[in-house]
């Protein structure tokens, strides 16, 4: 079926509604990589036999992520009239006393995380009731905004993540999925995007934080015939796996904003780069682009307009530096990934010397909720100079590991309360990393800090891509400062000389301070390589490759003074 | 790799721009490694130097390799995660066991590679080790190897 009009999507969202609120009883089972490698696939096994066994009209379907990553594997079950309820940590030992209460139209109370009695459907701010009536067992589990994990949160990128099956274009767009991409080649000039996006203030969620619509604008407006939009997968950072989660929970979302950036800016072509080797994701974002192909939501003439567009799956090939603009747009063209100076913008010459537009996934994410409901909408979400949301992906010394989408302002104190449950017990918190190996290290008294662009850069760190890894006193922040700049070193591509040869003298300066040769003169030299490579280097991977370094001077100076002077390291984590 | 399937792998990618990475990748996964008499022929047929296309896959070693890679690959991850819940230990670790292998004369098989990973993407269960694609933790993992060094 080709999809020509606002009528034919319509008729796609109901069929999409019947499955996703079925007549009979739906399953659905998480199945990101840690839910399978805690066993998810088994459940999945189990449960199909149990339901099947006691003859029960029920479907078992795998879906994305919650983010509730501590409870996986997590099952949610639907029955027709009651309430949602998302179960977490179910064994295979759990399915029988599940499928037998499921029978029977109960809940099992001891199993249950939380219940949701109606839902937000965020593309179009309508609400979606399950039950009219909440049965007396059920009201006995808490309700999804009574659960810690949700409080803080507002899912706007991540608002079908664990909802939908991510290989069903219908359940997308009965979420009010590909409604915005209709609004905008129907109802809206392509300049009148910009301006939504511009007066949303969207910033780029990859790193730096550029105003998004500028940057669609200056693509815009620039001379060319060919134009290119780029969506970056390649997440380079260690550490974090937000991407994975939105690639695998929602590759649809990601389409549709591609489309919308695509029509906006006036290409034709849309690239997505993805990691090397990313085999469960690469399946899911290709099958994606099938479906949108098959029913015309890519291709020719796109829902009967005049806009045609076709959005390209290319592999990168694992270089951290590919993560830079120049540099990623060099692999794409199939040439080894080394960045360039940027005085001419990519914006005006990018891939294949064209004008080109370049965000990550969660930016692109962003965009069709943003079109659908307007910029006033999400301008009431956010600080003033930082809109919308951020997804953190939480990991390290925290009780709970997750991900999760916070308003921008949230504290960090917060994420790591509310969110992570708290400091693993009996440590204490001894410095946050935000925004990977590029952001440095913030101490545990600037908890409090806001999640903001220009807060974290005042404090000396970037909110980077969100990857946000507490630390313990138990970690040691030379060792840490060595690791990132360790990792730093193999990924320089050694093109210029302050990145190629300063990242490593850090390193061996570093090596020796954690071996407990340091000398006292290391710390004025360290910061004076600090300097020079922050000034000289031709790109973002050198200039903010020894933020670590400096965040770490500034605010754990002492404890590099006593690997100096005591030769010991006092959270004994350097051999010496 | 003979010259016919070169060419099928050209012919694949034809429509693509910019595809010498993309058959790369092909050919690294279809024979595990790079070998130079395949890229040389490649280099005739994409009329670009053999030099730049070595450029290109030397760049990306991690994706690239000249030589065979062994039946089982060990990745130990390293990343921020798994280095702030002591990775390199788990790594030194799964190196002595990997020793112990070389002492019962199973190293001859050379039936293991390790390599360190950067993030395995799994951050939740750190620290990590993958083996053969499966994600374990360290315990997990030596009873793997144990295992897979039993068989022939």
């Amino acid at each position: 079926m080709k999809v020509k009009s606002i009528r034919d999507l319509n008729k796609l969202k109901s069929e999409g509604e019947k499955l996703l609120r079925p007549k009979n009883i739906r399953v659905q089972v998480g199945t990101t990589p840690y839910a399978l490698s805690r066993k998810a696939r088994d459940v999945i096994e189990k449960l199909k036999k149990e339901l099947d066994q006691q003859n029960i009209d029920a479907t078992v379907v795998r879906v994305g992520c919650v983010g509730i990553c501590y409870e996986e594997p997590v099952v949610e079950v639907i029955i027709p009239g009651k309430p949602k309820v998302t179960y977490g940590s179910i064994t295979v030992d759990k399915v029988p006393s599940l499928v037998k209460a499921i029978s029977k139209g109960k809940a099992v109370k001891k199993y249950a995380l939380y219940r949701t009695d109606q839902e937000e459907i965020i593309c179009s701010g309508k609400t979606f009731s399950y039950a009219s009536r909440v049965p007396s067992d059920y009201k006995k589990i808490p309700l999804a905004c009574e659960f810690k994990f949700f409080q803080p949160q507002v899912r706007i990128a991540l608002r079908n993540a664990g909802i939908i099956n991510p290989d069903s274009i219908e359940e997308y767009v009965a979420r009010g999925g590909y409604s915005a991409l209709s609004k905008a080649l129907t109802k809206m000039t392509p300049e009148k995007v910009i301006d939504v996006v511009i007066k949303a203030d969207v910033r780029g969620r990859g790193g730096g934080g550029f105003p998004a619509g500028l940057k669609w604008k200056t693509c815009r407006e620039a001379k060319g015939k060919e134009k290119y939009v780029l969506c970056n997968c390649s997440e380079g950072d260690p550490g974090i796996g937000m991407h994975k989660t939105l690639i695998e929970s929602d590759p649809h979302s990601i389409l549709e904003g591609l489309i919308i950036g695509g029509y906006a800016i006036g290409a034709m072509e849309g690239y997505i780069y993805l990691h090397y080797g990313y085999a469960s994701g690469k399946e899911k974002l290709l099958k994606a682009i099938d479906q949108a192909n098959e029913y015309g939501l890519l291709g020719k003439n796109i829902l009967g307009s005049d806009f045609s567009f076709s959005i390209i799956l290319k592999e990168g090939a694992g270089a951290y530096v590919c993560g830079e603009s120049t540099a990623l747009m060099a692999t794409l063209e199939g040439r080894s990934g080394e960045p360039r100076p940027k005085y001419i913008h990519t914006a005006e010459k990018g891939l294949w010397d064209c004008p080109t537009n370049l965000n990550n996934v969660e930016t692109w994410c962003n965009i069709p909720p943003i079109i659908s409901r307007g910029a006033g909408w999400y301008g009431k979400i956010g600080t003033k100079s930082s809109k919308g949301t951020k997804v953190i992906s939480l990991t390290g010394n925290v009780n709970r590991s997750c991900l999760a989408e916070v308003p921008m302002g949230t504290t960090m104190k917060e994420v790591i309360n509310k969110l992570g449950g708290g400091i693993v017990k009996g440590t204490k918190l001894k410095a946050i990393g935000v925004g990977g190996p590029p952001a440095g290290l913030l101490p545990a008294s600037l908890a409090d800090l806001p999640i903001d662009f220009d807060e974290l850069v005042k404090a000396g760190s970037l909110l980077g891509s969100g990857g946000m890894i507490v630390m313990n006193d138990k970690t040691c922040v030379v060792d840490m400062a060595r690791f990132f700049i360790k990792f730093l070193e193999e990924e320089s591509c050694g093109r210029c000389f302050p990145c190629r040869e300063g990242i490593k003298r850090m390193r061996e300066i570093l090596d020796g301070l954690s071996a407990g040769i340091g000398k006292d003169e290391d710390i004025d030299l360290l910061q004076e390589i600090v300097d020079c490579l922050s000034e000289a280097s031709l790109c973002d991977l050198g200039k903010s490759a020894p933020n670590v370094v400096r965040s770490t001077l500034r605010y754990f100076r002492e404890e590099y003074k006593i690997h100096i002077q005591q030769q010991v390291c006092p959270s004994k984590r350097c051999t010496m | 790799m003979n010259s016919k399937r070169v060419d099928e792998l050209i012919e694949k990618h034809r429509t693509e721009k910019g595809p010498l990475i993309s058959i790369l990748h092909d050919i690294q996964e279809e024979e595990g490694y790079l070998p130079e008499a395949t890229l040389s022929y490649l280099g005739d047929k994409l009329n670009t130097p053999l030099g730049e296309i070595y450029r290109v896959a030397s760049f990306f070693s991690k994706a690239f390799t000249f030589e065979k890679k062994a039946k089982h690959t060990i990745r130990v991850c390293q990343g921020t995660t798994c280095h702030v819940k002591c990775s390199d230990h788990v790594l030194e670790e799964i190196q002595e066991e990997l020793e112990k292998i070389k002492d019962d004369n199973f190293g001859e098989h050379e039936n293991f590679s390790m390599e360190k990973a950067r993030c395995l993407g799994c951050c939740t269960s750190a620290p990590n080790v993958e083996i053969d694609g499966e994600i374990l933790d360290k315990e997990s993992a030596k009873k793997t190897i144990i295992k897979l060094k039993g068989e022939k």
